[in-house]
Protein backbone atom coordinates (compact mmCIF):
# COMPACT_ATOMS: atom_id res chain seq x y z
CA UNK A 1 0.00 0.00 0.00
CA UNK A 2 1.38 3.53 -1.14
CA UNK A 3 0.66 4.72 2.73
CA UNK A 4 2.46 2.48 4.20
CA UNK A 5 5.73 2.87 2.31
CA UNK A 6 8.76 3.54 4.68
CA UNK A 7 9.64 7.29 4.71
CA UNK A 8 13.44 7.01 3.85
CA UNK A 9 12.65 8.11 0.66
CA UNK A 10 15.29 11.75 -0.04
CA UNK A 11 11.77 13.38 -0.93
CA UNK A 12 10.35 12.50 2.36
CA UNK A 13 13.41 13.68 4.24
CA UNK A 14 13.37 17.02 2.40
CA UNK A 15 12.55 20.04 4.94
CA UNK A 16 9.18 21.29 4.00
CA UNK A 17 9.70 24.84 2.52
CA UNK A 18 5.51 25.61 2.31
CA UNK A 19 2.83 23.22 2.74
CA UNK A 20 -0.51 24.71 -0.30
CA UNK A 21 -4.33 22.99 -0.50
CA UNK A 22 -4.13 23.87 -3.96
CA UNK A 23 -1.80 23.96 -7.07
CA UNK A 24 0.43 27.17 -6.97
CA UNK A 25 3.10 27.90 -9.47
CA UNK A 26 6.47 28.87 -7.84
CA UNK A 27 9.54 29.50 -9.38
CA UNK A 28 10.48 26.00 -9.19
CA UNK A 29 6.83 24.62 -10.94
CA UNK A 30 3.44 23.45 -10.58
CA UNK A 31 3.60 22.69 -6.41
CA UNK A 32 0.81 21.19 -4.39
CA UNK A 33 0.95 20.26 -0.50
CA UNK A 34 4.39 20.19 0.94
CA UNK A 35 6.21 21.80 -1.74
CA UNK A 36 5.68 18.65 -4.07
CA UNK A 37 6.72 19.84 -7.45
CA UNK A 38 3.54 18.55 -10.02
CA UNK A 39 5.12 20.17 -12.76
CA UNK A 40 8.83 21.73 -12.75
CA UNK A 41 9.60 25.10 -14.40
CA UNK A 42 12.74 24.70 -16.94
CA UNK A 43 12.93 28.87 -16.92
CA UNK A 44 11.40 31.81 -15.43
CA UNK A 45 7.72 31.27 -15.47
CA UNK A 46 8.15 28.60 -18.06
CA UNK A 47 6.46 25.28 -17.13
CA UNK A 48 8.22 21.74 -18.40
CA UNK A 49 5.42 20.46 -21.13
CA UNK A 50 3.35 17.78 -19.74
CA UNK A 51 3.65 15.84 -22.75
CA UNK A 52 4.83 12.22 -22.17
CA UNK A 53 4.10 13.07 -18.50
CA UNK A 54 0.54 13.09 -17.88
CA UNK A 55 -0.37 10.00 -16.17
CA UNK A 56 2.55 11.01 -13.66
CA UNK A 57 0.93 14.09 -13.31
CA UNK A 58 -2.61 12.60 -12.62
CA UNK A 59 -1.22 10.02 -11.05
CA UNK A 60 0.42 12.60 -8.01
CA UNK A 61 -2.95 14.19 -8.10
CA UNK A 62 -4.82 11.36 -7.50
CA UNK A 63 -2.30 10.60 -4.62
CA UNK A 64 -3.30 13.95 -3.32
CA UNK A 65 -6.62 13.47 -3.52
CA UNK A 66 -7.08 9.88 -2.57
CA UNK A 67 -9.42 9.69 -5.75
CA UNK A 68 -9.51 9.34 -9.58
CA UNK A 69 -8.73 12.94 -11.30
CA UNK A 70 -10.25 13.73 -14.00
CA UNK A 71 -7.37 13.83 -17.14
CA UNK A 72 -9.51 17.13 -18.07
CA UNK A 73 -7.45 19.04 -15.16
CA UNK A 74 -4.41 18.64 -17.68
CA UNK A 75 -6.37 21.52 -19.63
CA UNK A 76 -6.61 23.73 -17.16
CA UNK A 77 -2.64 23.43 -16.06
CA UNK A 78 -2.12 23.98 -19.52
CA UNK A 79 -4.10 27.13 -19.71
CA UNK A 80 -3.05 28.18 -16.30
CA UNK A 81 0.85 27.67 -17.65
CA UNK A 82 -0.14 29.64 -20.44
CA UNK A 83 -1.20 32.63 -18.58
CA UNK A 84 1.38 32.28 -15.81
CA UNK A 85 3.90 32.17 -18.72
CA UNK A 86 2.78 35.38 -19.55
CA UNK A 87 2.89 37.20 -16.07
CA UNK A 88 -0.87 36.77 -15.15
CA UNK A 89 -1.22 35.43 -12.63
CA UNK A 90 -4.65 36.40 -12.01
CA UNK A 91 -5.68 34.82 -15.15
CA UNK A 92 -3.73 31.85 -14.19
CA UNK A 93 -5.37 31.32 -10.94
CA UNK A 94 -8.86 31.40 -12.74
CA UNK A 95 -7.80 28.37 -14.64
CA UNK A 96 -6.66 26.42 -11.96
CA UNK A 97 -9.84 26.94 -10.20
CA UNK A 98 -11.42 25.95 -12.97
CA UNK A 99 -10.08 22.19 -12.79
CA UNK A 100 -12.64 21.94 -10.03
CA UNK A 101 -9.96 20.49 -7.83
CA UNK A 102 -10.98 22.17 -4.56
CA UNK A 103 -8.14 22.59 -1.27
CA UNK A 104 -7.06 19.36 -0.13
CA UNK A 105 -9.00 18.56 2.81
CA UNK A 106 -6.19 17.36 5.22
CA UNK A 107 -3.49 18.53 4.18
CA UNK A 108 -0.69 16.18 6.27
CA UNK A 109 -2.43 13.49 4.90
CA UNK A 110 -2.77 14.59 1.46
CA UNK A 111 0.73 16.04 1.74
CA UNK A 112 2.29 13.03 2.63
CA UNK A 113 0.52 10.71 0.14
CA UNK A 114 1.79 12.85 -2.48
CA UNK A 115 5.43 13.00 -0.90
CA UNK A 116 5.42 9.78 -1.47
CA UNK A 117 3.49 9.08 -4.67
CA UNK A 118 6.25 11.50 -6.08
CA UNK A 119 9.35 9.36 -4.80
CA UNK A 120 7.80 6.04 -6.28
CA UNK A 121 7.85 7.75 -9.68
CA UNK A 122 10.99 9.16 -9.37
CA UNK A 123 12.76 5.94 -8.58
CA UNK A 124 11.39 4.91 -12.16
CA UNK A 125 7.87 3.64 -10.63
CA UNK A 126 4.75 3.70 -12.46
CA UNK A 127 1.91 5.73 -12.44
CA UNK A 128 0.03 2.51 -12.48
CA UNK A 129 1.55 1.57 -9.80
CA UNK A 130 0.22 4.50 -7.88
CA UNK A 131 -2.92 4.45 -9.49
CA UNK A 132 -3.02 0.67 -8.30
CA UNK A 133 -1.97 1.75 -4.23
CA UNK A 134 -4.52 4.51 -4.63
CA UNK A 135 -6.99 1.44 -6.21
CA UNK A 136 -8.32 3.29 -8.49
CA UNK A 137 -10.96 1.78 -10.86
CA UNK A 138 -8.95 -0.52 -13.00
CA UNK A 139 -10.43 0.37 -16.37
CA UNK A 140 -9.45 4.01 -15.29
CA UNK A 141 -6.11 3.16 -15.46
CA UNK A 142 -6.11 1.05 -18.48
CA UNK A 143 -7.57 3.66 -20.35
CA UNK A 144 -5.14 6.18 -19.73
CA UNK A 145 -2.43 3.79 -20.25
CA UNK A 146 -4.04 3.61 -23.91
CA UNK A 147 -4.36 7.14 -24.33
CA UNK A 148 -1.22 8.61 -22.92
CA UNK A 149 0.64 6.24 -24.74
CA UNK A 150 2.87 4.44 -22.03
CA UNK A 151 5.48 2.59 -24.32
CA UNK A 152 7.18 6.03 -25.33
CA UNK A 153 10.99 5.95 -23.56
CA UNK A 154 11.16 6.47 -20.19
CA UNK A 155 14.42 8.30 -18.01
CA UNK A 156 15.92 5.14 -16.54
CA UNK A 157 16.00 5.33 -12.19
CA UNK A 158 19.06 7.03 -10.89
CA UNK A 159 18.84 9.58 -13.36
CA UNK A 160 17.83 12.98 -13.52
CA UNK A 161 14.30 13.03 -13.77
CA UNK A 162 14.60 9.51 -13.75
CA UNK A 163 11.07 7.69 -14.08
CA UNK A 164 9.61 10.20 -16.04
CA UNK A 165 8.70 10.40 -20.39
CA UNK A 166 10.46 12.69 -22.71
CA UNK A 167 9.41 16.41 -22.37
CA UNK A 168 9.85 19.29 -23.81
CA UNK A 169 9.36 22.93 -23.19
CA UNK A 170 6.15 24.48 -23.07
CA UNK A 171 6.86 27.81 -24.73
CA UNK A 172 2.99 28.98 -23.65
CA UNK A 173 0.69 26.33 -25.93
CA UNK A 174 -2.17 25.81 -25.00
CA UNK A 175 -3.41 23.17 -27.72
CA UNK A 176 -0.33 21.18 -28.77
CA UNK A 177 -1.17 17.91 -30.81
CA UNK A 178 -2.78 15.32 -29.07
CA UNK A 179 -3.75 17.37 -26.06
CA UNK A 180 -6.69 15.90 -24.14
CA UNK A 181 -10.04 17.44 -25.72
CA UNK A 182 -13.00 19.24 -23.95
CA UNK A 183 -15.75 16.67 -25.43
CA UNK A 184 -17.10 14.88 -22.36
CA UNK A 185 -17.42 10.87 -23.08
CA UNK A 186 -17.24 8.83 -20.18
CA UNK A 187 -15.57 6.20 -22.02
CA UNK A 188 -12.40 8.29 -22.72
CA UNK A 189 -10.38 9.31 -20.11
CA UNK A 190 -8.25 11.96 -22.10
CA UNK A 191 -12.21 13.95 -22.75
CA UNK A 192 -13.44 16.00 -19.86
CA UNK A 193 -16.46 14.93 -17.97
CA UNK A 194 -14.94 10.78 -17.79
CA UNK A 195 -14.32 11.41 -14.64
CA UNK A 196 -15.71 14.93 -13.00
CA UNK A 197 -17.84 13.51 -11.14
CA UNK A 198 -14.56 12.05 -9.08
CA UNK A 199 -13.65 15.77 -9.09
CA UNK A 200 -17.02 16.77 -7.79
CA UNK A 201 -15.88 18.38 -4.00
CA UNK A 202 -18.49 18.08 -0.72
CA UNK A 203 -19.41 21.53 -0.68
CA UNK A 204 -17.32 23.96 1.46
CA UNK A 205 -18.76 25.56 4.78
CA UNK A 206 -18.64 29.38 4.06
CA UNK A 207 -18.03 31.60 6.34
CA UNK A 208 -14.64 31.10 7.32
CA UNK A 209 -12.10 33.57 7.71
CA UNK A 210 -13.34 33.47 11.45
CA UNK A 211 -15.93 35.62 10.27
CA UNK A 212 -20.02 36.06 9.70
CA UNK A 213 -21.76 33.89 7.34
CA UNK A 214 -20.44 34.79 3.71
CA UNK A 215 -23.31 36.14 1.43
CA UNK A 216 -24.10 35.11 -1.32
CA UNK A 217 -21.36 35.97 -4.25
CA UNK A 218 -22.69 38.82 -6.58
CA UNK A 219 -24.18 38.28 -9.43
CA UNK A 220 -22.21 38.37 -12.61
CA UNK A 221 -24.46 39.46 -15.93
CA UNK A 222 -24.16 37.36 -18.84
CA UNK A 223 -24.45 41.04 -20.70
CA UNK A 224 -22.27 43.06 -18.52
CA UNK A 225 -22.66 47.14 -18.31
CA UNK A 226 -20.35 49.32 -20.40
CA UNK A 227 -17.02 49.77 -19.16
CA UNK A 228 -16.47 52.69 -16.72
CA UNK A 229 -20.11 53.23 -15.63
CA UNK A 230 -21.92 52.69 -12.22
CA UNK A 231 -22.81 49.59 -12.74
CA UNK A 232 -20.05 48.35 -13.51
CA UNK A 233 -17.97 50.03 -10.61
CA UNK A 234 -20.76 48.70 -8.35
CA UNK A 235 -19.88 44.47 -9.69
CA UNK A 236 -16.29 45.49 -9.90
CA UNK A 237 -16.04 46.69 -6.19
CA UNK A 238 -18.94 44.21 -4.83
CA UNK A 239 -16.71 41.40 -6.57
CA UNK A 240 -13.07 42.84 -4.06
CA UNK A 241 -15.51 42.84 -1.12
CA UNK A 242 -16.94 39.86 -1.61
CA UNK A 243 -13.56 37.57 -2.36
CA UNK A 244 -12.10 39.49 0.68
CA UNK A 245 -14.35 38.59 2.66
CA UNK A 246 -14.08 35.15 1.31
CA UNK A 247 -10.71 35.14 2.39
CA UNK A 248 -9.13 35.06 -1.13
CA UNK A 249 -5.97 36.11 -2.15
CA UNK A 250 -4.16 35.64 -5.85
CA UNK A 251 -0.64 34.56 -5.55
CA UNK A 252 1.53 36.05 -3.30
CA UNK A 253 5.10 35.99 -3.98
CA UNK A 254 7.25 36.67 -0.91
CA UNK A 255 11.05 36.38 -2.04
CA UNK A 256 11.13 33.06 -3.45
CA UNK A 257 7.77 31.40 -1.60
CA UNK A 258 5.07 31.37 -2.96
CA UNK A 259 2.14 31.39 -0.65
CA UNK A 260 -1.88 31.07 -1.74
CA UNK A 261 -4.29 31.54 0.47
CA UNK A 262 -8.29 30.95 0.25
CA UNK A 263 -10.20 28.43 -1.69
CA UNK A 264 -10.04 27.86 -5.33
CA UNK A 265 -12.79 25.77 -5.40
CA UNK A 266 -16.46 26.34 -3.26
CA UNK A 267 -18.10 29.56 -4.11
CA UNK A 268 -15.20 31.49 -4.81
CA UNK A 269 -14.33 29.50 -7.44
CA UNK A 270 -17.86 29.30 -8.59
CA UNK A 271 -17.53 33.25 -8.58
CA UNK A 272 -14.19 33.30 -10.47
CA UNK A 273 -15.41 30.76 -13.08
CA UNK A 274 -18.83 32.81 -13.59
CA UNK A 275 -16.55 36.17 -14.01
CA UNK A 276 -14.46 34.18 -16.42
CA UNK A 277 -17.57 33.11 -19.00
CA UNK A 278 -18.53 36.53 -19.14
CA UNK A 279 -16.03 38.48 -21.02
CA UNK A 280 -16.92 41.58 -20.32
CA UNK A 281 -16.21 41.14 -16.39
CA UNK A 282 -12.37 40.83 -18.13
CA UNK A 283 -12.33 44.30 -17.65
CA UNK A 284 -12.95 44.89 -14.09
CA UNK A 285 -10.13 42.32 -13.75
CA UNK A 286 -7.16 45.06 -13.61
CA UNK A 287 -8.98 46.87 -10.63
CA UNK A 288 -9.58 43.19 -8.97
CA UNK A 289 -5.93 42.19 -8.98
CA UNK A 290 -4.96 45.51 -8.08
CA UNK A 291 -6.89 45.80 -4.66
CA UNK A 292 -5.72 42.39 -3.33
CA UNK A 293 -1.87 43.90 -3.61
CA UNK A 294 0.70 42.68 -1.09
CA UNK A 295 1.26 46.13 0.85
CA UNK A 296 4.25 48.34 -0.78
CA UNK A 297 6.92 50.63 0.21
CA UNK A 298 6.35 54.10 -1.34
CA UNK A 299 9.00 53.26 -3.77
CA UNK A 300 7.32 50.57 -5.11
CA UNK A 301 3.87 52.12 -5.14
CA UNK A 302 5.28 54.91 -7.37
CA UNK A 303 5.91 52.12 -10.10
CA UNK A 304 2.23 51.50 -10.37
CA UNK A 305 1.05 52.26 -13.63
CA UNK A 306 -3.26 52.20 -14.72
CA UNK A 307 -4.99 50.32 -15.45
CA UNK A 308 -5.93 49.47 -12.01
CA UNK A 309 -4.50 52.59 -9.83
CA UNK A 310 -5.58 55.98 -9.17
CA UNK A 311 -3.27 59.08 -7.88
CA UNK A 312 -3.74 59.21 -4.41
CA UNK A 313 -3.23 62.37 -2.36
CA UNK A 314 -1.18 61.72 1.00
CA UNK A 315 -2.97 65.11 2.44
CA UNK A 316 -6.31 65.55 0.60
CA UNK A 317 -6.96 67.98 -1.60
CA UNK A 318 -9.08 69.37 0.19
CA UNK A 319 -6.93 70.40 2.31
CA UNK A 320 -5.77 73.74 0.21
CA UNK A 321 -9.42 74.81 1.71
CA UNK A 322 -7.86 74.48 5.16
CA UNK A 323 -4.79 76.76 4.34
CA UNK A 324 -2.61 73.87 3.44
CA UNK A 325 -0.04 75.15 0.53
CA UNK A 326 -0.98 73.97 -2.87
CA UNK A 327 2.20 73.69 -3.72
CA UNK A 328 2.42 71.32 -1.05
CA UNK A 329 -0.47 69.22 -1.96
CA UNK A 330 0.33 68.54 -5.59
CA UNK A 331 3.66 67.87 -5.13
CA UNK A 332 4.94 64.66 -5.92
CA UNK A 333 6.07 63.25 -2.51
CA UNK A 334 2.49 63.79 -1.67
CA UNK A 335 1.24 61.93 -4.42
CA UNK A 336 1.28 58.36 -4.74
CA UNK A 337 -0.75 55.87 -7.50
CA UNK A 338 -2.56 53.44 -5.09
CA UNK A 339 -5.06 50.39 -6.38
CA UNK A 340 -7.86 52.32 -7.40
CA UNK A 341 -10.54 50.41 -5.71
CA UNK A 342 -8.29 50.82 -2.29
CA UNK A 343 -8.40 54.41 -3.14
CA UNK A 344 -12.40 54.54 -3.07
CA UNK A 345 -12.27 52.77 -0.15
CA UNK A 346 -9.86 55.31 1.84
CA UNK A 347 -12.05 57.91 0.88
CA UNK A 348 -15.46 56.65 2.27
CA UNK A 349 -13.90 56.12 5.51
CA UNK A 350 -12.39 59.56 5.42
CA UNK A 351 -15.60 60.55 5.17
CA UNK A 352 -17.64 58.70 7.68
CA UNK A 353 -18.44 59.59 11.30
CA UNK A 354 -15.97 56.99 13.58
CA UNK A 355 -16.11 56.48 17.26
CA UNK A 356 -12.34 57.00 17.40
CA UNK A 357 -12.75 60.34 16.35
CA UNK A 358 -14.12 63.23 18.25
CA UNK A 359 -14.84 66.69 18.61
CA UNK A 360 -14.49 69.39 21.09
CA UNK A 361 -17.80 67.75 21.93
CA UNK A 362 -16.66 64.46 22.39
CA UNK A 363 -19.19 63.72 19.87
CA UNK A 364 -17.82 61.53 16.92
CA UNK A 365 -16.64 62.92 13.91
CA UNK A 366 -15.82 61.67 10.47
CA UNK A 367 -11.66 60.86 10.25
CA UNK A 368 -11.54 63.61 7.07
CA UNK A 369 -13.43 65.94 9.89
CA UNK A 370 -10.48 65.34 12.31
CA UNK A 371 -7.58 66.51 10.45
CA UNK A 372 -8.96 70.18 9.78
CA UNK A 373 -6.54 72.48 11.18
CA UNK A 374 -3.57 69.86 12.00
CA UNK A 375 -0.31 70.86 10.85
CA UNK A 376 1.31 69.79 7.78
CA UNK A 377 3.43 66.89 9.04
CA UNK A 378 0.19 65.45 11.52
CA UNK A 379 -1.70 65.22 8.18
CA UNK A 380 0.79 63.30 6.35
CA UNK A 381 1.88 60.94 8.80
CA UNK A 382 -1.97 60.40 9.34
CA UNK A 383 -2.29 59.90 5.21
CA UNK A 384 0.79 57.18 5.54
CA UNK A 385 -1.14 55.59 8.76
CA UNK A 386 -4.28 55.04 6.73
CA UNK A 387 -2.13 53.72 3.75
CA UNK A 388 -0.77 51.64 6.13
CA UNK A 389 -3.77 50.22 8.10
CA UNK A 390 -5.71 49.72 4.54
CA UNK A 391 -2.90 47.00 3.57
CA UNK A 392 -1.49 49.67 0.98
CA UNK A 393 1.59 50.83 2.53
CA UNK A 394 4.02 48.55 3.58
CA UNK B 1 -36.81 51.91 14.13
CA UNK B 2 -36.93 54.88 16.35
CA UNK B 3 -34.32 56.46 19.22
CA UNK B 4 -37.38 58.01 20.92
CA UNK B 5 -37.58 57.15 24.30
CA UNK B 6 -34.75 55.22 24.57
CA UNK B 7 -35.11 55.82 28.54
CA UNK B 8 -37.85 53.56 28.65
CA UNK B 9 -36.34 50.46 26.79
CA UNK B 10 -34.49 47.41 28.68
CA UNK B 11 -30.60 47.16 28.62
CA UNK B 12 -31.66 44.10 26.63
CA UNK B 13 -33.87 45.68 23.98
CA UNK B 14 -31.49 48.23 23.66
CA UNK B 15 -28.53 45.98 22.95
CA UNK B 16 -31.49 44.47 20.52
CA UNK B 17 -31.71 48.16 19.10
CA UNK B 18 -27.84 48.00 18.89
CA UNK B 19 -27.68 45.25 16.48
CA UNK B 20 -30.31 45.91 14.25
CA UNK B 21 -28.93 49.82 13.61
CA UNK B 22 -25.50 47.94 12.95
CA UNK B 23 -26.65 44.77 10.40
CA UNK B 24 -28.49 48.24 8.46
CA UNK B 25 -25.09 50.40 8.74
CA UNK B 26 -23.52 47.51 7.35
CA UNK B 27 -25.73 47.44 4.49
CA UNK B 28 -26.17 51.18 3.78
CA UNK B 29 -21.40 51.02 4.00
CA UNK B 30 -21.68 48.24 1.33
CA UNK B 31 -24.15 50.02 -0.99
CA UNK B 32 -22.56 53.34 -0.18
CA UNK B 33 -25.44 55.21 0.86
CA UNK B 34 -23.51 57.84 3.22
CA UNK B 35 -26.28 60.02 4.50
CA UNK B 36 -28.50 57.00 5.35
CA UNK B 37 -25.17 55.68 7.35
CA UNK B 38 -24.21 58.84 8.67
CA UNK B 39 -28.24 58.35 9.99
CA UNK B 40 -27.75 54.61 11.91
CA UNK B 41 -24.09 55.80 12.85
CA UNK B 42 -25.93 58.74 15.27
CA UNK B 43 -28.84 56.41 16.20
CA UNK B 44 -26.26 53.83 17.05
CA UNK B 45 -24.39 56.36 19.09
CA UNK B 46 -27.61 57.80 21.28
CA UNK B 47 -27.88 53.99 22.09
CA UNK B 48 -24.14 53.77 23.61
CA UNK B 49 -25.22 57.05 25.25
CA UNK B 50 -28.18 55.75 26.68
CA UNK B 51 -26.27 52.58 27.91
CA UNK B 52 -23.23 54.19 29.30
CA UNK B 53 -26.25 56.63 31.04
CA UNK B 54 -27.52 53.40 33.10
CA UNK B 55 -25.87 52.76 36.32
CA UNK B 56 -22.66 50.86 36.32
CA UNK B 57 -22.56 51.83 32.95
CA UNK B 58 -23.90 49.32 30.96
CA UNK B 59 -22.14 49.35 27.79
CA UNK B 60 -20.44 46.23 28.93
CA UNK B 61 -23.55 44.45 27.42
CA UNK B 62 -22.40 45.39 24.49
CA UNK B 63 -20.04 42.36 24.96
CA UNK B 64 -22.79 39.94 23.95
CA UNK B 65 -22.44 41.05 20.39
CA UNK B 66 -18.63 40.27 19.93
CA UNK B 67 -19.96 37.37 18.06
CA UNK B 68 -22.88 38.60 16.43
CA UNK B 69 -22.99 36.93 13.08
CA UNK B 70 -22.60 40.36 11.10
CA UNK B 71 -19.17 42.15 11.37
CA UNK B 72 -20.37 45.53 11.10
CA UNK B 73 -22.14 44.80 14.61
CA UNK B 74 -19.07 42.94 16.31
CA UNK B 75 -16.63 46.04 15.38
CA UNK B 76 -19.04 49.09 16.60
CA UNK B 77 -20.04 46.82 19.59
CA UNK B 78 -16.46 46.51 20.27
CA UNK B 79 -15.58 49.71 19.74
CA UNK B 80 -18.28 51.43 22.27
CA UNK B 81 -17.26 48.46 24.77
CA UNK B 82 -13.39 49.49 24.93
CA UNK B 83 -14.07 52.23 28.17
CA UNK B 84 -16.00 49.22 30.16
CA UNK B 85 -14.09 45.97 29.03
CA UNK B 86 -11.08 47.12 27.51
CA UNK B 87 -9.69 43.47 26.92
CA UNK B 88 -12.10 41.19 25.93
CA UNK B 89 -13.32 44.57 23.43
CA UNK B 90 -9.85 44.83 21.81
CA UNK B 91 -9.52 40.90 21.92
CA UNK B 92 -12.81 41.30 19.72
CA UNK B 93 -11.38 44.29 17.76
CA UNK B 94 -7.65 42.30 16.74
CA UNK B 95 -10.16 38.98 15.86
CA UNK B 96 -11.48 41.97 13.05
CA UNK B 97 -8.26 43.65 12.22
CA UNK B 98 -6.49 40.30 11.33
CA UNK B 99 -9.27 38.91 8.93
CA UNK B 100 -10.15 40.05 5.48
CA UNK B 101 -13.50 41.31 6.03
CA UNK B 102 -13.69 44.64 4.16
CA UNK B 103 -13.82 47.54 5.27
CA UNK B 104 -14.74 46.50 9.19
CA UNK B 105 -10.93 45.58 9.13
CA UNK B 106 -9.53 48.38 8.28
CA UNK B 107 -11.14 50.26 10.70
CA UNK B 108 -10.39 47.70 13.40
CA UNK B 109 -6.85 48.20 12.34
CA UNK B 110 -7.08 52.10 12.46
CA UNK B 111 -8.28 51.40 15.54
CA UNK B 112 -5.80 49.22 17.20
CA UNK B 113 -3.19 52.13 15.47
CA UNK B 114 -5.02 54.92 17.57
CA UNK B 115 -5.17 52.82 21.04
CA UNK B 116 -1.60 52.21 21.24
CA UNK B 117 -0.20 55.71 20.19
CA UNK B 118 -2.95 57.01 22.29
CA UNK B 119 -5.13 59.11 19.96
CA UNK B 120 -7.57 57.42 21.09
CA UNK B 121 -8.80 56.91 24.74
CA UNK B 122 -12.21 55.47 25.12
CA UNK B 123 -14.48 56.93 27.54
Amino acid sequence: MLYRQPRDSSHAREPIAFASPMMIFTPQGLVLGAGTILAPANGARKLKSLKGREQDVLALLSAAYGRAVAPSVLNNIERAAKSWSEGDDFTAHIHLAHSGLRALDDLPSAAHRLRMAKGVLDHGGSPRSVFEALRLDPRYIDALEKHYNPKQPRVPAGHPGGGQWTSEDWSGAANAPGRVSSDATPDDPGKAGAQDAANEPPKPGIGHNQGPPLEPAPEVPKVGPAFNTSPFWDFTKAAVRWLGRAGWKPLVRVGIRVGIEGTVGGPVGDFLLAAEAAYWAYKAYPYIKSYFDPPKTLEELRKNEKPGYDDHHIVERWSKKDGVPESKIESPDNIVPIPKLKHWEINNWLGKPNPKFRDENDKPISPRDYIKGKTWEERYQFGLDVLRKFGVLE
Amino acid sequence: MTTDNLENLSVNALVDRFAAIGVEQYKASDAEEDERYKELFYKMYDIQEELKRRQGDERRALIMLFDYPNMQVRLMAAQYALAVAPQAARRAIEAIAASTWAPQCYDARMCLHMLDEGTFVPN
